[in-house]
């Protein structure tokens, strides 16, 4: 048995559990109204003899309806046994018992059959287990009354109320199962994912390592490997953070510019994700890369960058360096004071935006380096974005 | 003559770093394709430098990197990384492991970090210096309660990181901050050493907590 049917059945189960305690409490009551009256019976001692099968019959069908035993064949033999029971009231009854429209011998014991069939076959089941029950108890009375309609109005509620549920539980705990199941199979193809993709980098890193050392054409192969090496591990690094990102209107700051690595581009960030309204990571996003194309205006594609991001409680520091001659002292202000808003004013500007600011730092001639500072106070939203 | 083991599950990765290192006239006294392998093999032969990879059969490369460093053995270990999961670097760096390679690096970078890491100096790559930035960073932004006694930076130490990160050499470093590369290297060493004993004591803590201790 697979675990979707299992886990129906546990359904069940639980059920004519509950039901084998519903049968013991009504027999209990039978015996007890049946007890009281005995001697108004037509016949009484075939009333006993009636009760006695009626507590064996709840010991028999307690047992059949075991799971190992539980077919349908049970489900009608106990319909049929109860049918009989109930019918004999006719006969120990007196004709003015029947008309009072007193107990039946088997009182409300006849109500468990009906939500067995209830159970296994849905609504459907238990309204038609009430139609065959009640026609034989109403068609032994000479007279139909209001407490008649009653009892079937009960037990037409209860039939329909335990043949939903059932069928509501046993569809959630279906759905429970496969769901489990997904996400299993989920994690195991993460898993394998996770070899697959290991051997693939491992591969793509030896290419571009031999490529390198043999030169020529092989180097050409190598530099192509190293580039496809940098994509897929950006991607396997970003789908790792993707578990931390929920709402729309926040995005992983450290995954962004992880996505700008590049064999000349080299991104270091903390292994927290750094959660910020997602048009400030735009903004950010959009300054760096035009520190790294102010790089490869002044040094060419070959120009090394790095970027760091650094998150401190009350503000975002990323820095972007270069190797190259940097900036002389003092021409960022002659081009503006010459009207060339150049990158360096739309790198200063983005920041401003967003109330902070973009920092040019002395390299002692060490190349040039820009530190974009966001503070998270005066960003909307961003108390609770980390 | 550096003696040195190396630590991988791909074969033709494996032999090849192995052949590299021979050909530079270092020693490879074993290799291994698995945790377990490792472990065993580094007990007997007792290599200087133990270069590994994270994503090997069980027990993995940060296991494998706690459990050396329990046995208290001289063998550092270089982390050599093809995916670069950031979490597993870190974990394995505080685990002890005394630098970080990605696996796409030079032959050249690769022979020179293995000559550092023998001679006892830490290997950073600017991403490496990243995540120990990030974690300092995080240990002291914690609840006291959650992390007593965290190891905190100097402001020299942070600034030394926070250049190395930004892809500095340690030559680059001396010459902006006017220190002597030995003086850099001690710092950067420095934030290393303080990350790993942190993480041993919270080990060991964790362990009479919870009564394993014998």
């Amino acid at each position: 048995m697979d675990r979707v049917t299992r886990a129906a059945q546990q359904v069940d189960d639980q059920f004519y559990r509950v039901l084998t305690v519903l049968r013991a409490v009504t027999l209990v009551y039978a015996v007890g109204v049946n007890a009281a009256r005995w001697r108004d019976f037509e016949h009484p001692v075939t009333a006993w003899v009636l009760i006695g099968v009626m507590v064996v019959w709840s010991g028999i069908v307690t047992w059949l309806y075991e799971p190992r035993h539980r077919a349908s064949w049970v489900f009608v033999v106990d319909m049929l046994v109860t049918l009989a029971l109930l019918r004999s009231t006719q006969y120990v009854h007196t004709p003015e018992m029947l008309a009072e429209h007193t107990f039946t011998l088997t009182t409300y014991w006849v109500t468990t059959v009906v939500l067995c069939w209830a159970v296994r076959w849905g609504v459907t089941g238990g309204l038609l287990a009430t139609a065959i029950v009640q026609s034989v108890d109403v068609t032994m009375r000479p007279t139909v009354n209001s407490s008649t309609v009653g009892n079937i109005f009960l037990m037409v509620l209860a039939a329909m109320l335990v043949g939903y549920c059932a069928h509501a539980l046993r569809v959630s705990a279906v759905r429970r199962v496969e769901a489990e199941r997904a996400a299993a199979m989920a994690t195991e193809r993460e898993r394998l994912a996770r070899a697959v993709h290991d051997g693939v980098l491992q591969v793509l890193a030896l290419v571009q390592r031999r490529g390198n050392e043999i030169g020529g054409e092989a180097a050409e192969l190598g530099r192509l490997a190293g580039e496809q090496e940098l994509a897929l591990r950006s991607l396997i690094q970003s789908r790792a953070r993707d578990e931390s990102t929920g709402d729309g209107a926040v995005a992983d700051l450290g995954r962004a510019l992880d996505a700008l690595a590049e064999p000349t581009v080299s991104v270091a960030t903390p292994s927290r994700p750094v959660m910020l309204p997602s048009e400030v990571v735009e903004e950010v996003l959009a300054a760096v890369l035009a520190c790294r194309a102010n790089t490869v205006l002044h040094g060419g594609p070959d120009a090394s960058t790095w970027i760091l991001l650094e998150a401190e409680r009350d503000r975002v520091v990323v820095s972007v360096r270069d190797d190259g001659p940097g900036i002389p002292e003092g021409r960022l202000e002659r081009a503006e004071a010459e009207g060339r808003l150049g990158v360096a004013n739309s790198i200063r500007g983005r920041l401003r935006d967003l109330g902070g600011e973009a920092v040019l730092v002395d390299t002692a001639g060490q190349g040039c380096e820009w530190e974009l500072v966001v503070p998270l106070k005066r960003v909307p939203g961003a108390a609770s974005a980390r | 003559m550096v003696r040195v083991m190396v630590v991988d599950d791909h074969p033709l990765w494996r032999e090849g770093v192995a052949r590299d290192l021979t050909e530079a006239g270092l020693e490879v006294v074993a290799t291994a394709a698995n945790g377990t392998e490792a472990i065993n093999r580094v007990l007997a032969t007792r290599p200087e430098v133990l270069l590994l990879d994270l994503n090997i059969p069980a027990p993995d490369g940060v296991e494998v990197t706690a459990q050396l460093t329990r046995r208290g053995l001289d063998t550092k270990v270089l982390v050599l990384s093809a995916s670069g999961e950031q979490q597993d670097v870190l974990d394995a760096v505080k685990a002890g492991a005394s630098g970080y390679l990605v696996k796409s690096a030079s032959r050249e970078a690769l022979l020179d970090a293995v000559q550092a890491v023998a001679r006892g100096e830490s290997v950073f790559t600017p991403g490496l210096a990243g995540l120990v930035l990030g974690e300092y960073r995080r240990l002291s932004e914690a609840p006291p309660a959650d992390e007593p006694d965290a190891p905190r930076l100097t402001e020299r130490e942070t600034e030394v990181l926070r250049l190395v990160a930004k892809g500095l050499t340690y030559k680059q470093i001396a010459e902006r901050l006017v220190l002597s590369h030995r003086t850099v290297q001690n710092h950067v060493q420095n934030t290393l050493r303080k990350l790993q004993l942190h993480n041993r004591v919270e080990l060991v803590r964790y362990a009479i907590e919870r009564g394993l201790d014998e």
